[in-house]
Formats: C-alpha cells, sequence, structure tokens
C-alpha cells in the first residue's frame, strides 16, 4: 500500500470517526408527556394486573371476562334493537 | 449488564410497579427515539411506544434473571416497527403517509443557524437510508448500543454487522453529500433572490 492509500485511509477514518461523533451528539427525542404518561399509566395497570393473576388462571380468566362484559352487552343490546327493528318493519311493510 | 438493570430485572420478575416505573424512566427516551428514527413518523412512534411496554408488561413476569433489558427492548420495539411496516403494505392510506415520512419530524435545510441546519442534514440522511442499513446505524452510533448486543437484536452475526455498520456509513457519507449540496444551492438562491 503506497503512502498516498495510507493517508487517504487515515481521512477516511477520521471523517468516519467525526460522523460517528455528530451522530451520537443527535439530539436526543421523546414522547410528548401527556402521551409518556398514557402509555405508562396503560402498562402499568396492565403489569399490576398480570401480576395480580400470574399463577392463578381462574382469576385471569375472571379479570378478562369481566373486561369483556361491556363490549357484550352492547354489542347484545344492538343485537336485539336491530331484531326488533326488521321484525317491526316485516310487520309494517311486510307482504 | 450493569447492577441498577439486574436489580430492575428482579423487580419486574416480582411485579413491583416501582420496578416499572423506574425501567420507564430509564429506557422510555431511548426506545422512543429509536421508533421514531425508524419510522420517521411521531405518530407511529407513539403507537408502537405503547405496543412495546405493553409487551413488557404482559412479559415482565417470564424474563429470565440475566436478560439484558436493553436488547429485550430494543429486540421488541424493532419486532413491533417491523410487525407495522408489514401491515402498510397491505393499508393503502399508511402507504401513502409512509411514502411522505420524516416530513413531520426533521426540519428542512433551511434550518436557522449552521449547526441546526447540519443536524437536520444528519437526520435527514439517517431517514433516507435503506432500512437495514438505518437500524444498524441508529442502535449503535446513535443510541450507542454495544455492537455485540445490537447483532443479537438484528438477529444477524457480529460479523454480519460490521459489514452492515460499514455499507451504512458508506450509504450516509453519499447522503450527506448530496443534501449538502442541495442545502447550499439553496442558499445561493435564496441570496440571489435577496440581492436581486
Amino acid at each position: 500500500m503506497s503512502d498516498h492509500d495510507h493517508e487517504r485511509d487515515h481521512d477516511r477514518d477520521h471523517e468516519r470517526d467525526a460522523v460517528d461523533r455528530e451522530l451520537r451528539a443527535l439530539p436526543s427525542h421523546d414522547a410528548d408527556e401527556r402521551t409518556a404518561e398514557r402509555v405508562r399509566h396503560a402498562a402499568v395497570d396492565v403489569f399490576v394486573e398480570r401480576h395480580a393473576t400470574r399463577g392463578r388462571p381462574l382469576r385471569a380468566i375472571a379479570s378478562r371476562t369481566a373486561r369483556a362484559v361491556p363490549a357484550l352487552v352492547v354489542v347484545g343490546t344492538v343485537g336485539i334493537y336491530l331484531t326488533w327493528a326488521i321484525s317491526a318493519a316485516n310487520a309494517l311493510f311486510g307482504p | 449488564m450493569d447492577t441498577e438493570d439486574h436489580e430492575l430485572v428482579q423487580g419486574l420478575r416480582r411485579g413491583e410497579p416501582a420496578a416499572f416505573n423506574r425501567t420507564y424512566a430509564k429506557y422510555r427516551a431511548r426506545v422512543y427515539g429509536f421508533l421514531l428514527r425508524l419510522s420517521g413518523r411521531r405518530d407511529v412512534a407513539d403507537d408502537l411506544l405503547q405496543e412495546t411496554w405493553m409487551r413488557l408488561a404482559r412479559s415482565a413476569g417470564d424474563l429470565r434473571e440475566d436478560t439484558a433489558l436493553v436488547s429485550w427492548l430494543f429486540t421488541v420495539a424493532r419486532n413491533q416497527f417491523l410487525s407495522f411496516r408489514r401491515w402498510s403494505v397491505l393499508d393503502v392510506t399508511r402507504l401513502l403517509s409512509f411514502g411522505a415520512e420524516g416530513h413531520d419530524t426533521v426540519p428542512g435545510p433551511e434550518a436557522r443557524s449552521e449547526a441546526s441546519a447540519r443536524l437536520s442534514i444528519l437526520e435527514r440522511a439517517l431517514l433516507e437510508l435503506s432500512a437495514d442499513a438505518r437500524e444498524a446505524l441508529v442502535l449503535v452510533a446513535v443510541e450507542g448500543v454495544e455492537q455485540e448486543e445490537a447483532a443479537q437484536i438484528l438477529g444477524i452475526s457480529y460479523a454480519a454487522l460490521r459489514q452492515r455498520l460499514s455499507r451504512a456509513r458508506a450509504e450516509l457519507d453519499e447522503r450527506i453529500t448530496i443534501l449538502d449540496a442541495r442545502a447550499t444551492r439553496a442558499l445561493a438562491d435564496a441570496r440571489r433572490r435577496g440581492t436581486t
């Protein structure tokens, strides 16, 4: 390798180190405070619940079922209403 | 793994909320920065941040005693991003916004001071790298993750990581040169317009 090649490699290493230093010094990014707090809150809730139901499968199932109840109530209500609405429309306008 | 992380892992395994909060305080910004630089979008980084910490919340009890938290968190964050990217391909609206990535995070080269212009060029150059190059460079050069750990996170060998880093640096140099030239031209144009 000639002196010229060595010099070029040295320059390249130097440039690479300089870019690495700049990359290391890039400002850190963070979520805004509200998002960060919301994420923490949601994650801690799950963390605590998971630990409480760990090793107790029945309790885990009960806890999941309890969470699903409001959704099931809404779906059930909508279903009953739709059934009623369709049969009422049939009775009124049907053959 | 440092002593503090070891204690955090023990606390997480025991289900201590204080340990979870400390882990979150210690690593939230790094995980977020990693996700933001991978995706180039704050809304995506916000969502993936939540998914990553939810995953820790669900799996904390199953962590091994010798788990390296940094590797674990970055691996999960990266997997969340890869999964998002896969789904983006199927979702036209997300695909369109994915094409416009970076516009809400990185100011253009018209940034006022020379230092901030340089930073914005670097950020933009990073965003324009190929995904493989970007994730390797962000992990090692920006986040300061050890190369052995970074190789583990990316699921490649140490030698492959070294190659990827070398290619990434070359790619970055190229992008910086192009963006620098573009910024200089834009500045010259602006000056010319100012004098006429």
